[in-house]
């Protein structure tokens, strides 16, 4: 079972939260291209490595938070901890 | 490759079976050939049999980073079934089951298929109407799919003794879904192989494929590997799980998500149930395999992953949901237990596709891909060979994506 950073209740189990999918890069603006806009809608980050997910603390306080997780190890870092 | 038959059997009795021929050959590995398909599963095997089987292309080489068999055909609860809810899918996944049935004598290879029906056991109202409406829609395209009650489901399966009316869930009633089988999984993996081998074909096992290499003009040159390079002008990538991480290389994305899925088998007990129990309420679902295990599956991890591992969390919230409805089976002991990489686009509807690539294919998105292995191979082959995809998968290309035409088609188990 993972171990979440809530950034309101601190480290609780994974059976609290609900996972919310990859998190998107910006949202393009209306001039955008129609490939570049449906890529941006349908295509998610798929890799080995790490990814950005949105989590739910849907059976705790209720925040939403944006963790980096990796697609193996599972190792968790917070999205500003590379310099971002 | 000699053929199977009564006759053969006996004969190789008389030599105490020392001289079986191998299923398939082992040959060296080319610079070059007509159609490179990437991964030795159920699907890249089943494709690379009808190209040279439907089509006549045998200059066909099969790659496989691992051992052939040894990703999600060995990997899944071995169910096939073709209750899908969307006019465009049913017909897919019908021909599918129907070429099942005929597979083990197509192949000359004992796949121990059995057909046995799969019952839905329904515990909401919501679920209740969901299942209603997919038989109907299943009635339309020649799937079946009819209502029983409760008195005839606990019948059919004695062993569902919870889910009584003071249950937290009480079972409202049950769907029985006929043309729902079961077969040995790696003897299709197996099957297909030898008789792709049998015609030409070559496969190569631990070849792992490093990267899809491009010409100037952006089309598909061959790819490399950790054997050398091996060119080709049409490439399909049939890799389940990874299939983002070989189209990675050349700068393709596609619109799929990697999960990992596990399953897990108790020990053998006398027979007990002889359908597929599915509970799509609790999500969990179950079958006995013929060696008297019962093979259980329950839900996908949440977020992406590409390990294949149980989770303990993921492993008790299926059982626990089981004993809900089985409370005998707290004293069955588990044996073994697995996780497999499948990918799913968001509409969660397959996809077999030429792509942007000019030479390459994919054959992906496939969640529980075992029940399409036949006609997802057949049709892949089709658009290999042709360029043009079969009609009973044309819906399935990435031209839906381009033009947000989804087939949102939600799984009758894990898409809770």
């Amino acid at each position: 079972m993972l171990s979440l950073p809530c950034p309101f209740c601190g480290q609780r189990d994974e059976t609290e939260f609900l996972n919310a999918g990859p998190a998107k890069p910006a949202r393009p603006n209306a001039d955008v291209t129609d490939s570049k806009w449906v890529e941006w809608l349908t295509v998610p980050v798929n890799t080995i490595g790490y990814v950005e997910e949105k989590w739910w603390h849907a059976k705790g306080c209720g925040k939403w938070f944006t963790i980096k997780r990796h697609t193996v190890t599972h190792e968790i870092k917070m999205p500003d901890e590379d310099g971002r | 490759m000699g053929r199977f038959s009564a006759f053969s059997l006996a004969w190789n009795a008389l030599s105490h079976h020392r001289n079986w021929t191998r299923y398939w050959q082992n040959k060296p590995l080319a610079k070059r050939y007509d159609v490179l398909i990437i991964g030795a599963g159920g699907h890249g095997l089943a494709c690379a049999h009808y190209l040279a089987q439907n089509h006549g292309i045998s200059n066909v080489a099969v790659l496989e980073k691992g051992w052939l068999g040894g990703g999600n055909i060995a990997r899944n609860t071995v169910t096939i079934r073709s209750n899908y809810l969307r006019d465009e899918s049913i017909p897919f996944f019908v021909k599918s089951v129907s070429l099942f049935e005929g597979l083990a004598k197509e192949l000359n290879f004992n796949l121990m298929y059995s057909k046995r029906s799969m019952i839905d056991v329904v515990q909401t109202y919501p679920k209740m109407r969901e299942i209603r409406r997919r038989m109907m829609n299943g009635y339309l395209h020649g799937s079946s799919y009819a209502p029983i009650d409760v008195a005839e489901l606990r019948r059919r399966v004695p062993a569902l003794t919870g889910g009584g009316p003071d249950s937290r869930l009480p079972i409202i009633g049950a769907m029985v879904h006929k043309e729902a089988a079961v077969c040995r999984h790696d003897g299709v993996a197996w099957g297909y192989a030898r008789s792709a081998s049998a015609r030409g074909v070559e496969i190569h096992q631990h070849t792992e494929v490093k990267s899809l290499l491009r010409d100037r003009d952006g089309t598909i040159k061959g790819v490399e590997t950790n054997r050398g390079t091996v060119l080709a002008d049409k490439v399909a990538v049939v890799v389940s799980g990874h299939t983002t991480t070989i189209t990675e290389t050349a700068g393709l994305n596609l619109p799929v998500k990697s999960f990992n899925l596990a399953a897990f088998v108790s020990e053998p007990v006398k027979p007990l149930i002889d359908v597929i129990v599915n509970c799509p309420d609790l999500g969990v679902y179950l079958n006995q395999s013929d060696k008297g295990e019962l093979v259980i599956g329950g839900a996908p991890d949440a977020g992406q992953s590409f390990r294949r591992d149980m989770k303990q969390s993921v492993f008790e919230d299926a059982v626990v949901t089981m004993l809900e409805l089985f409370p005998a089976f707290r004293r069955l002991k588990l044996l073994r237990q697995w996780g497999g990489v499948l990918d799913i686009a968001h509409d969660a509807t397959p996809i077999i596709s030429a792509t942007d690539i000019p030479g390459l294919f994919v054959s992906c998105g496939w969640w529980g891909g075992f029940k399409a292995v036949p006609a997802g191979g057949y049709t892949l082959a089709h658009l290999i060979a042709t360029g043009q995809p079969h009609e009973v998968a044309a819906p399935f290309t990435l031209d839906r994506f381009r033009h947000l035409d989804f087939i949102v088609e939600s799984g009758t188990t894990t898409a809770r």
